[in-house]
C-alpha cells in the first residue's frame, strides 16, 4: 500500500530524513516511533505530499506521489498532529467541502457523517462554526472528514492526542476495522503502550535514520516496547 | 516584557521586508531599499494632497492671528483620517489575534499584553493623522510666520496627536467587541456599521471644501465655537501656535485620556479575549447535505473565507459596493454632468476625445482599490497543509482566488463603466471598447494581486490584518492599478496628434489582454510552483 524508499530529506545542511525506507502492506497498523525531532512528521508530510523531499521514491498503491501526486491523494488520508482547520466554516460545511472535493455522492457522505459524528458524538455540534469548537473536537472533526472518502491509506500524526479517552478506544476500534477491510494505518504515536497494543508493525527512527522495523514481535521480543525504544535511543 | 512584545508583534509585520518567508534568506539590500522608496514616494503623495487640502483653509487664516484656528481646522481633519484610517482593525487587532490566548496562558499580566497591542494601532494612527498633520505644518510654516516654540510644538503635536486619536479608535473598537459577541452574524454587522461610517466620512470629504470655505468666512464665530464646546481643540490649535500653557494642557488630557482608556479595556481584555462568543447554538439537521463538483466547492470555500472577516471584505473589496453607490449618483446627477460637459467640449473641444479614459481612470481606480486576490494566499495560513493534502491541482486553488476577485468585481464595475459611458454621451463602439478595457483590468488585477500575494507570502501572521492591510502587497497593487490607466491616458495626450481615439483604444484592450493573460500564464506555471513550494 505505501512504499518508501530511500527517502531523504533536508533542510539547508540539516538531513531530516536520511535514506529512509519502509513497505506497509494492505492490513497493516504501522506505527512510527522516535524522539521529538527524529523526523516522524517529516516523514509523514513528505508521504502525503505537503513535503517536497531531495532524494527517493514514495508509492501509494504503486503509485509514484512525484509522477501523480492527485491520484495518491485521492486514495489517502491525512490526520496531523495539530488539527489547523478551516474556523470560518461551520462543522458540517466542512465535512462537505472535503466530500466535494473527493467527489462523494449525497447518500455516501450523508451515511458517513451520520455514522461518524454520532459514533464520535459530535452531530449536535456539527452546524457550529469551528472557530468554536475545542481541541478535542477539531481532531474529532479532523477523524471524521479524514474517513468521509473511504481511504485506502491514512496518515496520522499524533491522532491521540487531544482525544478523551472514550473518542481514543472508538479511533482505535476503526483503525482496526480499515485494515480488516484491506486498508493501512502509519501513525506516528510517543504513546508507546498504544503502539505496542494496536500496532502489527512498527519503526523507530533516529536522528532521521531508521534504526529497526518490523513485527511488533521481531522488534521487541520479550522486552517491553518502551524498555527496547530506550536502549535503542541510548 | 512589553519590550519583548512589541519585538514579537513588530518582527511579525516587517519580517517579509527583511526576510524571504520560503527560504528564510535575509532579501538582497536593493529590494529592502525598493520597498521603503515605494512607501515613501507614496507618503509624498499624501502629504501632498493634504498640502493642497491645508491651502484652502491656510490662505486665509496662516497670516492672520487666527492662525491656530487653522490648526485646530487641520487637527480635527488629522484625527478624522487617523481615526477612520484606524478604527476597523483596531477590533481584530486587540481582540482577535491569534496568540492572545496562548501569551495569557504565559505569565504576563493582561494589562502588559493589552499595552503592547496598543503600541500598533498608535503607529497606525500615527501614519494616518501624520500624512495630514505634517501637510498642515509644512504649508504653515512655508508660508506663515511661525515663532520657534510654534515649529517646535509643530512636530512634538504630530507624535501627540495620534495618542488621542488611539484613544478614539480603541474605544471604538472595544464598543465593537461588546457588541459582537452578542451578534450571530457579526461580519454582516460589523461591516454595515462601518460602511455608515464610512458613507458619515465620505460624505463629510465631498463636502470639505464648501464646509472649509464656511469656516473661513466664520472664522471668529467658529473660534468661540471651538473655545467653548470643543476646548480640547482650541488648545490644541493654540498649542500649535506656540502657546506653552495650550501645549502642557493638550498633551496633559491626552495622556490622561489614554491611561483613562487603557484602564476601561484592561478591565474587560482577558474576559473579551477568552469568551467564546456568538449567539444562540445551531442544531444541525441531518440531509441537507448539497453536491458540488470540485471547482465549486473550492470558490464557495474562497467566499466563505471572504464573508467571514469584516476585515477581509471591508479593506479589500470597499470598491464593490462604491462602485454602484457612484454610478447612482452619477445618474442622479446628470443634468449637473452634462452641463459641466458642455461646458468643458465647448471650450476645449479636445476634451472629447478623453472622455473614454475619464471614464477607464474612474473605474479602474475603484476596482484597483479591491485587493480580493491579493492576501487570499497568506490567509490560508496554517490551515494550509488542508488544502495541500487534498486532490486538488494547485491550479485549481489559485484559479478560485482569482475567480471569486473576478466575479465580486465584474458586475459593478461594467454597470458603472455602461452609466458613465452613456452619461458622457460615448459613440457605441467607444462603450464597447471602454468597457472591454475595464473587463479585462478587472481580470489583470485579479491574477496581479494573486501573483503578488504568492510572490511576497507570509502565511505566520497571528492577527488576520497583517496580510490583509499592514503588509506591502495591496500598497503595491494599488499603486500599479493606478498608473496604468493614468497611463493609457497620458499617452493618449501625446500621441492624439498621431492617432486616433477609437485605433488607440484598441491598442489598450491589446496591452490589457497581454498584461491579463501574462499574469494568467504565469499564475499557471510560475504560480503553481510557488504554491507547491509554500
Amino acid at each position: 500500500m505505501l512504499k518508501i524508499k530511500n527517502l531523504t530529506k533536508t533542510y539547508g545542511d540539516y538531513k531530516a530524513v536520511d535514506n529512509l525506507s519502509l513497505h506497509i502492506l494492505p492490513g497493516e497498523i504501522y506505527g512510527f516511533i522516535g524522539h521529538n525531532g527524529a523526523g516522524k512528521t517529516t516523514t509523514l508530510k513528505s508521504v502525503v505530499g505537503i513535503l517536497k523531499f531531495d532524494n527517493g521514491e514514495i508509492e501509494i498503491d504503486g503509485v509514484s506521489i512525484t509522477q501523480d501526486p492527485l491520484s495518491c491523494k485521492a486514495k489517502i488520508a491525512y490526520i496531523p498532529d495539530n488539527p489547523d482547520l478551516y474556523e470560518y466554516m461551520s462543522g458540517t460545511y466542512y465535512l462537505n467541502f472535503v466530500a466535494d472535493i473527493f467527489g462523494i455522492s449525497k447518500d455516501d457522505r450523508e451515511s458517513r457523517i451520520k455514522t461518524y459524528a454520532d459514533l464520535f458524538e459530535l452531530t449536535d455540534d456539527l452546524a457550529q462554526p469551528i472557530s468554536a469548537y475545542s481541541h478535542g473536537m477539531k481532531q474529532k472533526l479532523a477523524i471524521i472528514s479524514a474517513l468521509i472518502h473511504d481511504p485506502k491509506l491514512i496518515i496520522m500524526d499524533e491522532p491521540f492526542v487531544g482525544l478523551d479517552p472514550k473518542a481514543s478506544h472508538i479511533l482505535k476500534g476503526i483503525m482496526r476495522e480499515i485494515c480488516d477491510k484491506g486498508g493501512a494505518i502509519f501513525f506516528s504515536t510517543h504513546v508507546l503502550e498504544v503502539a505496542e497494543k494496536l500496532c502489527d508493525k512498527v519503526a523507530i527512527i533516529k536522528n532521521g535514520q531508521l534504526i529497526k522495523c518490523g513485527t511488533m514481535e521481531e522488534v521487541k521480543g520479550d522486552e517491553s516496547l518502551e524498555s527496547v525504544f530506550l536502549e535503542l535511543e541510548e | 516584557m512589553v519590550k519583548v512584545l512589541l519585538k514579537k508583534q513588530f518582527m511579525e509585520l516587517f519580517k517579509s521586508y527583511f526576510v524571504n518567508q520560503k527560504t528564510g534568506n535575509a532579501r538582497k539590500k536593493g529590494r529592502i531599499v525598493s520597498f521603503f522608496v515605494l512607501f515613501a514616494l507614496l507618503m509624498v503623495l499624501m502629504v501632498g494632497i493634504f498640502f493642497g487640502l491645508a491651502s484652502i483653509l491656510g490662505d486665509a487664516l496662516v497670516k492672520t492671528p487666527f492662525v491656530w484656528l487653522y490648526y485646530a481646522l487641520m487637527s480635527i481633519v488629522a484625527i478624522l483620517m487617523g481615526t477612520f484610517g484606524s478604527v476597523f482593525n483596531t477590533f481584530a487587532a486587540l481582540y482577535q489575534a491569534k496568540d492572545n490566548e496562548f501569551l495569557l496562558a504565559l505569565p504576563i499580566p493582561p494589562k502588559t499584553l493589552l499595552l503592547s497591542r496598543f503600541i500598533p494601532v498608535y503607529a497606525l494612527s500615527l501614519l494616518y493623522s501624520g500624512m495630514v498633520w505634517l501637510a498642515a505644518c509644512l504649508y504653515a510654516w512655508i508660508f506663515g510666520s511661525p515663532s520657534a516654540l510654534s515649529v517646535i510644538f509643530g512636530i512634538l503635536l504630530l507624535f501627540i496627536i495620534p495618542v488621542f486619536v488611539t484613544v478614539l479608535t480603541c474605544l471604538l473598537g472595544w464598543v465593537v467587541a461588546l457588541i459582537s459577541g452578542k451578534l450571530k452574524n457579526k461580519s454582516f454587522i460589523t461591516v454595515i456599521i462601518s460602511l455608515v461610517f464610512f458613507g458619515a466620512y465620505y460624505m463629510l470629504c465631498f463636502k470639505m471644501t464648501d464646509m472649509l470655505n464656511a469656516l473661513v468666512a466664520h472664522q471668529e464665530k467658529v473660534g468661540e465655537t471651538l473655545k467653548t464646546w470643543v476646548n480640547f481643540i482650541y488648545q490644541l490649535g493654540h498649542a500649535a501656535d506656540g502657546d506653552v500653557l495650550a501645549f502642557i494642557i493638550f498633551t496633559v488630557i491626552s495622556f490622561v485620556l489614554f491611561v483613562l482608556c487603557y484602564y476601561i479595556l484592561s478591565c474587560t481584555f482577558s474576559r473579551i479575549v477568552t469568551t467564546n462568543q456568538g449567539g444562540k447554538k445551531v442544531v444541525y439537521r441531518a440531509g441537507r447535505e448539497k453536491v458540488h463538483s470540485g471547482k465549486s466547492a473550492l470558490l464557495r470555500r474562497e467566499f466563505k473565507h471572504f464573508c467571514s472577516s469584516a476585515t477581509y471584505m471591508l479593506n479589500t473589496a470597499f470598491g464593490v459596493l462604491l462602485m454602484p453607490v457612484v454610478a447612482v449618483i452619477a445618474v442622479i446627477k446628470h443634468k449637473d454632468i452634462k452641463n459641466l460637459l458642455t461646458v468643458l467640449c465647448t471650450a476645449w473641444p479636445v476634451v472629447r476625445d478623453f472622455l473614454p479614459f475619464a471614464v477607464i481612470v474612474t473605474v479602474c481606480s475603484i476596482v484597483s482599490l479591491n485587493t480580493i486576490s491579493t492576501p487570499s494566499v497568506s490567509l490560508e495560513g496554517k490551515t494550509l497543509w488542508l488544502i495541500r493534502t487534498l486532490p486538488v491541482h494547485p491550479r485549481q486553488v489559485l484559479e478560485a482566488k482569482r475567480d471569486l476577485h473576478i466575479l465580486l468585481n465584474i458586475v459593478p464595475a461594467v454597470i458603472l463603466g455602461v452609466v458613465l459611458c452613456v452619461l458622457f454621451e460615448l459613440e457605441f463602439t467607444l462603450i464597447i471598447l471602454t468597457v472591454l478595457i475595464i473587463y479585462l483590468f478587472t481580470d489583470f488585477t485579479a491574477s496581479f494581486g494573486l501573483m503578488i500575494g504568492l510572490l511576497r507570502p507570509n502565511l505566520s501572521w497571528t492577527s488576520e490584518t497583517t496580510p490583509i492591510k499592514q503588509s506591502l502587497n495591496p500598497l503595491i497593487v494599488w499603486v500599479v492599478g493606478w498608473i496604468i490607466p493614468l497611463a493609457f491616458g497620458g499617452i493618449f495626450y501625446l500621441l492624439r496628434n498621431q492617432i486616433e481615439i477609437e485605433w488607440f483604444l484598441y491598442l489598450c484592450v491589446f496591452a490589457m489582454a497581454g498584461a491579463a493573460r501574462l499574469c494568467n500564464g504565469w499564475l499557471k506555471t510560475k504560480g503553481v510552483k510557488l504554491f507547491e513550494e509554500l
